[in-house]
């Protein structure tokens, strides 16, 4: 069978889409996944006066190599002499990626905001 | 430019076919949350798939193994591509995706793409052409058509088993196999498997869609053992899609059972419409 160009390019590409699909979850099937492993940055140079507080926005990332289901990220800070605390709900944050959020207090914070994870449910 | 317009045609398929599970969130989700063997696993029981498929439409056109091999590289890679592209525009992946969740994504949306792509290849040509020619199929007989009532069992069940596959997996993923399989009673259960069994069977053999003809020459040539296999094999294909999916993790050998039966109704009724679809070209002649 006779195969021009167009035919010779689709095959190459489509081998090529195959293989690197196939190599890549082979490697991952034998890779250890290290469990969920959130992780919280705060950005307190983008913190900003809002309606109803101090709101001050976050990125939690996921380090581990599982997705982490239901996560809670909880922010504490002393406002006025008070502890406060603002928590942040992550339903879905799969493996390397993430998701921005933000704590909200009642005034600007005069301590470090402390941050902690709560739970997570595993897939 | 005749390729082309195959290649077009196998993408258009591969989309249409691949469609409602680009649009389903739990697929999104098992592509992130499946290890990545079952995933891998998923791709070879689709590959065997493609490649039957491919090997019974290629050998009534007298295709050698190469090109059937050819033709199956090619409709798993437009289904890679395919996913990959609609996955971008859909938004499922982008630039903040890991590698893993990409590679996650493409492979199992790329498993109905291939699927649209072989059968659009080999089977909405075809069709396409039989409508133009419908004065000449009465002259003469073209050699696919002449050779598609050939089918031996064997061949009738892998198609069986594709057809069963592709229509369960657009369910498979979803919830609803689970809480249908989980709520029955098993009168409803029995119920269920009687009407896969009868419409099926039914579907086949009398409905005329193309006028099957009655060849009895081994026991699976006839109507109810053909019909009854064709269900065991629709029953492992939804046991296998429910276990890949991690639906029977868990669960109580009741509930598993129901979930097989119901999903069990879908892939039978695509391992009808397969067989149909793969064996109705030559049958139309003798019907």
């Amino acid at each position: 069978m006779k195969r021009n160009i167009l035919e010779w390019v689709v095959l190459a590409v489509s081998a090529l889409a195959l293989a690197g699909v196939v190599g890549l979850l082979a490697l991952e099937s034998f890779q250890e996944r290290r469990p969920p492993d959130p992780v919280a940055e705060v950005h307190l140079d983008e913190a900003r006066d809002g309606s109803l507080g101090w709101i001050v926005p976050v990125t939690i990332t996921n380090n581990g190599d599982v997705a982490s289901e239901q996560l809670v990220i909880e922010g504490t800070a002393t406002v006025d002499g008070e502890e406060e605390t603002s928590e942040i709900d992550v339903d879905f944050l799969p493996a390397g990626t993430s998701v921005e959020g933000e704590f909200s207090f009642s005034a600007e914070p005069e301590s470090v905001i402390g941050v902690r994870f709560l739970g997570q449910r595993l897939p | 430019m005749d390729e082309a317009r195959d290649y077009i045609r196998a993408m258009g398929g591969g989309l249409l076919i691949g469609l409602p599970l680009l649009f389903t969130q739990e697929v999104w989700q098992h592509a992130v949350l499946l290890p990545a063997w079952k995933i891998l696993l998923l791709l070879g029981l689709a590959a065997i798939v493609v490649i039957g498929y491919n090997a019974i439409n290629g050998f009534r056109a007298d295709a050698t193994i190469g090109e059937v091999v050819v033709d199956s590289v090619e409709a798993m890679g437009i289904g890679t591509i395919v996913a990959f592209v609609a996955l971008l525009a859909l938004g499922r992946i982008d630039g903040g995706s890991s590698v893993r969740d990409i590679v996650g994504h493409v492979a199992l949306e790329s498993i109905p793409i291939a699927f649209g792509a072989s059968l659009s290849r080999a089977q909405l040509s075809g069709a396409g052409d039989d409508e133009g020619r419908e004065e000449d199929r009465r002259g003469g007989q073209t050699k696919s058509e002449s050779e598609a009532g050939r089918l031996g069992p064997f061949q009738r069940l892998l198609v069986a088993a594709g057809g069963a596959l592709l229509f369960a997996l657009n369910v498979a993923p979803t919830e609803e196999p689970v809480f249908i399989g989980v709520g029955a009673s098993p009168v409803m259960l029995l119920g269920v498997m009687a009407l896969s069994l009868v419409v099926t069977l039914a579907l086949v053999f009398f409905a005329e869609f193309g006028g099957r003809r009655h060849v009895s020459q081994g026991i699976l040539d006839r109507p109810i053992p053909e019909t009854i296999a064709a269900y065991v094999i629709s029953l492992l294909v939804a046991w296998t899609l429910l276990w890949s999916f991690g639906r029977v993790d868990g669960a109580s050998v009741v509930a598993i059972t129901g979930m097989v039966v119901s999903l069990g109704l879908v892939a039978s009724l695509g391992a009808a419409v397969g067989r149909l679809l793969v064996a109705s070209g030559g049958e139309r002649e003798d019907g």
